[in-house]
């Protein structure tokens, strides 16, 4: 069932705070929710399994209904952590070429190519990969391990911001399909093999997407409702 | 939930019959089944890790004298061509004399790291031998291991320079040789049997004790057999030059041992039934071929001679020859003071070999002589027979002088001591220190003729002659011109009898001469009364008569 349209003259008491661009959650009012591209405000339903739910006004995605609890999203965080250390410290590819042979894992190599003269590119790969997945795993993991165990951490609002900053910013499957595209575009010239470390990107890529579906609205509501803000 | 687990009970009856009984509900304590994820990838990253612990072996710190060629992360270890370990990093030592690499082995070779293993890094090398490591150049240079055999583990070794020139467990012997003079040998110098290559030199040391060079030699299998104990090795570097009777000769082995240096050997003919020598057996070894193929000399004999006259171009290692045969050489050149004499012997210590004199020795040698003395009593025998020393000019270019023990036929006789340590042969003076007084007689004679005298008087005769000359040039231009008046003279008779000459040979000698003329008439008209003459006696020799009678009448014409 679609939410209801909550008309926009919606009485808003003057005491509330203005609701931020960046949080679609109203602090004040947990029963209501913001469109993010068009600010329409919405009533807050509950969405069921596979239920997606759209704005009104100018059909943007408000919120699906998704199968991950929270508890689900911890444990997901925590499988991801693991594999993004396993990939951070397992070889990334051996390359074989005309007797040199070289195995490198994910910070070597943004390291080489930081030394072959592309430093900037190597500072995004490092972002993108590693920091900013990191961010993301870690955050998530300090928000919903607090929240689960009913406390609101310190600087709940401040780790959200941060968290959906890190989402947008952490490309884990886009370097994960360049690396497959490397892998067979230099298969002519020299012998590249995928060793463990770009099984954990893989996985971790599976994770994250899975994870970072889920959207951050749950989140925002189990603090609101354990009274953040 | 308070209520009976036990599901077969029966529900208990509600007293308001009008409701339904609500069923039993019970939660899930257990945790959800998404944690299975993260545990999976806990389990996949012990596994990951506890693996990378298995495989890892020891770490093992190896000193090399550059980092040249070594990258962390890497630089392979390599035994057999075989990866087994992997620079870690490399660091530059305490001392700062070398570098220290962090090597870590695969936990299979971790039985490399005991006490003799030894390591080197292996680069692109070319040196006489051939050129090493090519494939170097592409992969970049890797450490090679020489696995040690010691039970004794040792987690930091020193690494070599190069390859080790001997590896364990290759195939073959080790020998020594000792020599004073290593020549142009080197480590990894060739060892050639007819001219091929069958080990190569391993190693050498300078022993201050024995003041020699010990030569570590590795001869490969199955060529390690040809050495017995009676095989000759002889440094083949040089070149010999040899000139002799026969022209000549030039002998090398290959160019390369020419450059490098190298050795040689030989088994002399009749040991190559001989078993092999031992592993680590000592041999000598002989400067040149013929050195070693030479028969064994035996035990030198010392002899002293004193020379009594000057032995310019006699040296240290100037042969002993007996009638043309090299019996020993020239040890040391003493010069001495005689205070009664008031001379200056010469000492000169020679070492004779007995054994070279062949048979010779063994027949001239009385039967029953104490063996230790032998070579003394033949000694003997041969001086009470008139050989003695002599300094001779084996060459007259270069001035040499050898020692000659030759058969003097007027030597006086000596006492030959045969007591003393060192047996001391008589000497004679050198043909040339004969010679020598001699011409210094005829110097002396020279030097009594008085040429400044001579010489004065011959000037002071040239000066009278000078003036004579002075004097009589004008007289001697008035009597040239005299002269030439004369030689006018003499012409114009010339002419003259030139011309007389010419008519006598018109009148006389010309054959339309008158002369000749009334010559030849005479001789016709001569002939001409021969003529008659010889008819007249042919007439008189057939008709004698008519002498008497006179001529008959010719006889009658007959008439037709």
């Amino acid at each position: 069932m679609p939410g209801l349209n909550i008309p926009q003259a919606a009485a808003r008491p003057a005491s509330a705070p203005a609701p931020e661009a960046a949080s679609p959650v109203l602090v004040g009012h947990p029963g209501l929710v913001v469109c993010d591209e068009c600010d329409a405000v919405h009533k807050r339903i509950r969405l069921s399994r596979g239920v997606v739910a759209r704005c009104r006004r100018c059909g943007a995605l408000l919120g699906r209904g998704h199968v991950v609890t929270p508890t689900g999203q911890l444990a997901f965080a925590l499988a991801a952590l693991v594999f993004l250390l396993i990939g951070n410290f397992a070889p990334l590819v051996t390359l074989d070429l005309q007797g040199i042979h070289k195995t490198v894992t994910m910070p070597h190599a943004i390291w080489l190519t930081a030394q072959a003269g592309e430093p900037i590119t190597a500072v995004l790969a490092c972002v993108t990969a590693i920091v900013f997945p990191a961010m993301l795993v870690l955050l998530r993991l300090y928000v919903l391990g607090s929240l689960i165990r009913g406390r609101v951490p310190p600087g709940f609002r401040f780790a959200m911001r941060a968290l959906r900053f890190a989402t947008y910013w952490s490309m884990v499957e886009v370097f994960l399909l360049s690396a497959l595209v490397s892998i067979v575009r230099s298969a002519g010239i020299a012998d590249l093999v995928p060793g463990m470390g770009l099984f954990a990107y893989a996985a971790l890529t599976l994770l994250l997407t899975s994870t970072t579906a889920a959207g951050l609205h749950s989140i925002w509501k189990l603090g609101s409702r354990l009274g953040a803000g | 939930m308070s209520e009976s687990d036990d599901p077969s009970a029966p529900p208990v009856p509600s007293p308001q019959p009008a409701a339904a009984p609500e069923p039993v509900t019970r939660r899930w304590r257990g945790p959800s089944l998404v944690w299975l994820v993260p545990i999976v990838a806990l389990l996949v990253g012990i596994s990951l890790l506890v693996r990378s612990l298995l495989a890892t072996g020891p770490t093992v710190t190896i000193d090399f004298e550059s980092a040249e060629g070594l990258k962390p992360g890497q630089t392979e270890v390599r035994f057999k061509e075989v990866v087994v370990g992997r620079v870690e990093s490399v660091s530059l030592s305490d001392d700062r004399q070398s570098v220290t690499a962090v090597v870590r082995l695969v936990r299979s070779a971790s039985s490399l790291a005991v006490e003799d293993t030894r390591f080197w890094v292996v680069k692109p090398r070319i040196d006489i031998g051939g050129v090493s490591g090519l494939e170097t150049l592409l992969s970049g240079a890797y450490i090679g291991v020489d696995a040690g055999v010691s039970s004794e583990s040792q987690s930091s070794f020193k690494g070599l320079p190069g390859p080790p020139y001997l590896l364990r467990g290759e195939p073959g012997r080790g020998f020594a040789l000792r020599t004073g003079d290593l020549g142009s040998l080197d480590v990894g110098s060739p060892i050639y049997y007819r001219r091929t290559q069958v080990g190569r030199v391993v190693g050498y040391k300078l022993d201050p004790e024995a003041d020699e060079i010990a030569v570590q030699i590795f001869v490969e299998a199955p060529y390690d057999k040809l050495i017995n104990p009676q095989t000759r090795f002889w440094n083949a570097s040089g070149v010999d030059l040899s000139v002799n009777a026969s022209g000549l000769t030039l002998n090398t082995q290959t160019l390369a041992s020419v450059i490098s240096g190298g050795l040689a050997f030989e088994r002399p003919a009749g040991s190559t039934t001989l078993p092999p020598a031992a592993d680590g057996h000592i041999f000598a070894l002989y400067p040149d071929r013929k050195a070693a193929m030479a028969p064994p000399d035996g035990a030198p004999l010392r002899v002293r001679m004193v020379f009594e006259q000057s032995v310019r171009g006699l040296s240290v290692g100037a042969p002993i020859d007996f009638l043309g045969i090299e019996i020993g050489t020239v040890r040391s050149i003493d010069l001495d003071f005689d205070r009664q004499s008031h001379r200056f012997p010469i000492e000169v210590t020679a070492d004779i070999y007995p054994l070279r004199l062949g048979a010779a020795r063994d027949s001239l040698t009385p039967p029953g002589t104490d063996p230790a003395r032998r070579d003394v009593v033949l000694l003997k025998g041969l001086v009470d027979h008139g050989v003695r020393a002599q300094a001779r000019s084996g060459n007259l270019i270069t001035g040499q002088m050898y020692i000659a023990l030759d058969f003097m036929p007027n030597a006086k006789r000596v006492v030959f001591d045969t007591k003393g340590e060192v047996p001391s042969i008589p000497t004679v003076p050198g043909t040339l220190s004969e010679l020598q007084p001699q011409i210094a007689a005829i110097v002396d004679k020279i030097n009594k003729v008085p040429f400044d005298e001579i010489g004065r008087n011959l000037n002071g005769t040239l000066q009278s002659a000078n003036k004579a000359i002075d004097q009589l040039s004008p007289e001697a231009q008035a009597a040239l011109a005299e002269v030439r008046k004369t030689l006018a003279e003499v012409q114009k008779t010339m002419g003259s009898a030139q011309t007389t000459l010419g008519n006598i040979d018109r009148h006389v000698l010309s054959p339309d001469a008158p002369l000749q003329r009334n010559a030849e008439q005479t001789m016709q008209d001569l002939q001409r009364a021969a003529q008659s003459l010889r008819t007249l006696t042919d007439y008189l020799e057939r008709h004698p008569e008519s002498l008497l009678r006179g001529k008959p009448d010719d006889a009658k014409i007959p008439s037709r």
